[in-house]
């Protein structure tokens, strides 16, 4: 489905450093997948490239055989991706609805229903909610765009355990009810436990893949 | 939800940074209101010296306006260049000196305005006077100060000609009385109406006949005649404009409109110094006032008083008072630009977070710029009709200190030169400010439109480019 081809990415400024190191993975629907790894290890900049928020330095990032850079960035991250960060990030001066309304053009309430949140929850300002909360309406942000992918950078990492258990539950039921590829970028080795595939990078490449579901079996 | 929604929503729910630009956009609208208002704004003078007699009006011409075209037509001729053009001349001599001189086409009314003023409903009749033209009395002698050195003189008389003698100034005013013989009336050719001086001193009478040359060639140009029709009695004199005998009050003879061409050497090219207008009824004299006032003449040449001495003049025509309201206009437009500029530049540097999650929306830049410049129009719409709310006041105030400072300006040049002038006009130009009329019409409303929406597109443009030069991840890095 989503497919890295021997990507190399370095910053221009510093040449000598490369972030990811000629790495190839394919991620395929149905699956909920866990980035880890330490800090500058390239998981960040991986996501970043997969969200086609930018362009590698070698090698190419394919959507269904088709290079991303073909149909245009702006065109791949509106039609096949969905974001969740650590913060949330959702506009500030809109309601949750609102927010959700930004992602696409599915019933906003009803998505918002599914993640928990009440109507009068949802008809508030967006800040005035709960982090779980606001994680919730991010994540229904990210279905409302219907997109196959969703990526998530840290999404548990501002919550407490028992939000951060709820949130994991509803990204697995995406990946395995929704049949999304679902992809998280981790510190969390718990969170990732629950991912069908566990990807550890460091120094820019792929140390180690765990796919659990092929272990159970 | 579309880019319209969304300037809404950020426009009315961001109420401190809403307010901080509007009241920024608010700023700078009243003064562009006021630097429009400013070019267009009318200074009612009066000069008790210069009025119109009874239920009448004068047109005369208007001496700023004369230098503006001077100095159009030196352009026109170009810098350095010697000709001639609109009846404005230069020629460098052969010293390397400039000469600049005026004929009659460049100072004369035109004839085409006062027809359309003449025409206007309420008036009864006009009268057109010519300039005062000093030409050689060919077979008479003038009236002449034994005791005054008449080498710097012309040693001449003045011709001053009139449409209809009976509405002349002087004669309105009862400075002089026709005795003997009869008026000049628009349909005499070569005939004049000679003072009583200068008939006992050659004497004169009606019916004899007067002959004049151009007083620069005595010997060699042609000899026009004109025949004696009247004789006037002074009764309280006539004012001279000039120094000297050839503008002394016996030597001035009444003519028919063409003749001072004539001697002059100007046939065919007149040159009319004011127009008089009579009102039918004196109760409608505003009402006319109002009327010639919008007929469809270039106004700025000319001055135009009533019977109280009052004078509607263009801000163009008023020193230096259009050039101080376009450096206003241009001076509140780059400041405009660049404190929106950077007021938008702090409102970005504060979006980037939400900036960075459009672009993760897959929103393109182009868009997200669009957003903000809607959200700009959307705060400049309230403020710009808050400005044209406030702009009568703001803009009279502003006028008001312009013309003061003018007038201060002026007052201070006239006493520096005071001590200066040896020869000049013996009429003092006692020229005094009674209002001043600042209109916001639909023109000033729509330039100053402009001119806001022009400098909100420009300076959210320009704070916009560091949104369109970054990379979508740049922005989200910083995000967290």
């Amino acid at each position: 489905m989503l497919e890295v081809k021997n990507v190399m990415y370095y910053y221009k400024s510093e040449k000598d450093k490369v972030i990811l190191n000629h790495i190839s993975y394919s991620f395929e629907e149905g699956k909920m997948y866990a980035v880890l790894g330490t800090s500058g290890s390239g998981k960040t900049t991986l996501l970043s490239l997969l969200a086609g928020l930018d362009v590698p330095v070698e090698g190419e990032i394919c959507m269904n055989g088709v290079n991303i850079m073909q149909k245009g960035l702006n065109g791949h991250r509106k039609e096949n991706i969905s974001l969740v960060f650590q913060n949330y990030n959702l506009i500030d001066y809109l309601t949750p609805v609102e927010n959700v309304r930004l992602g696409g053009k599915e019933d906003a309430m009803e998505l918002l229903r599914s993640m928990g949140l009440d109507e009068t929850q949802s008809r508030r300002n967006v800040m005035q909610l709960s982090g779980g909360q606001q994680q919730r309406v991010a994540i229904a942000r990210a279905l409302a765009s219907n997109a196959p992918v969703l990526l998530a950078d840290e999404p548990t990492g501002n919550l407490d355990e028992d939000t951060a258990n709820e949130i994991i539950d509803i990204f697995w039921g995406l990946a395995h009810e929704k049949k999304k590829c679902v992809i998280i970028v981790t510190h969390s080795k718990e969170l990732a436990q629950k991912a069908d595939v566990i990807l550890t990078l460091k120094k820019g490449t792929v140390v180690e893949t765990k796919d659990i579901t092929l272990e159970e079996k | 939800m579309n880019v319209f929604g969304l300037s809404i929503r950020s426009v009315l729910r961001k109420r401190a940074k809403t307010i901080l630009l509007m009241l920024i956009i608010f700023i700078t609208s009243v003064f562009i209101f006021a630097g429009w208002a400013c070019k267009s704004a009318s200074i009612q003078t009066q000069n008790e010296s210069k009025q119109a007699i009874g239920a009448s009006f004068r047109l005369e011409e208007n001496e700023a306006n004369r230098h503006v075209r001077m100095e159009e037509f030196s352009e026109q001729i170009g810098m350095g260049i010697s000709g001639s053009a609109g009846g404005y001349h230069k020629e460098q001599t052969a010293l390397g000196e400039w000469m600049v001189w005026t004929d009659n086409s460049f100072e004369t009314l035109l004839m085409e305005d006062i027809l359309k003023i003449a025409e206007v409903d309420g008036i009864e009749a006009y009268n057109i006077t010519t300039a005062n033209t000093v030409v050689n009395p060919v077979n008479f002698e003038r009236i002449e100060d034994k005791d005054v050195d008449q080498s710097s003189d012309q040693q001449g008389v003045s011709l001053r000609g009139n449409l209809c003698m009976e509405l002349d100034f002087d004669v309105q005013k009862g400075n002089i009385e026709v005795n003997e013989g009869r008026m000049i009336t628009p349909e005499d050719t070569d005939v004049c109406v000679i003072s009583r001086e200068i008939a006992d001193l050659n004497g004169l009478q009606v019916g004899d006949i007067l002959e004049f040359n151009n007083w620069k060639e005595r010997e060699t140009s042609t000899v026009y005649q004109a025949e004696v029709v009247g004789i006037y009695d002074s009764v309280s004199g006539i004012t001279p404009i000039m120094y000297g005998d050839s503008y002394r009050s016996e030597n001035i003879i009444f003519t028919d409109l063409s003749f001072p061409e004539k001697p002059e050497g100007n046939e065919g090219s007149p040159l009319y110094q004011y127009a008089t207008f009579v009102v039918e009824n004196v109760d409608e004299y505003e009402t006319v006032k109002k009327r010639i006032q919008a007929v469809d003449i270039g106004w700025e040449r000319y001055d135009f008083l009533d019977n109280t001495g009052m004078s509607d003049t263009m801000t163009e025509n008023f020193g230096e008072l259009e050039k101080m309201s376009s450096l206003i206009l241009i001076l509140v437009c780059i400041s405009g630009i660049i404190i929106i500029c950077l007021v938008f530049l702090f409102w970005l540097k504060g979006r980037g977070h939400e900036i960075g999650i459009y672009l993760s929306l897959g929103r393109t830049k182009y868009s997200i710029v669009m957003q903000m410049l809607l959200e700009g129009v959307l705060v400049g719409c309230v403020a710009f009709l808050l400005a044209a709310a406030a702009s009568p006041v703001v803009s009279k105030g502003v006028v008001g200190y312009l013309v003061d400072y003018q007038t201060q300006l002026q007052a201070e040049d006239d006493q520096l030169n005071s001590n200066m002038v040896l020869n000049g006009s013996l009429e003092n130009d006692n020229t005094e400010i009674v209002g001043v009329t600042v209109e916001i019409s639909g023109d000033v409303i729509c330039l100053s439109g402009i001119s806001v929406l022009g400098i909100i597109t420009v300076a959210i443009t320009l704070s916009c480019i560091s949104i369109m030069v970054q990379k979508p991840k740049e922005i989200l890095s910083r995000m967290s």
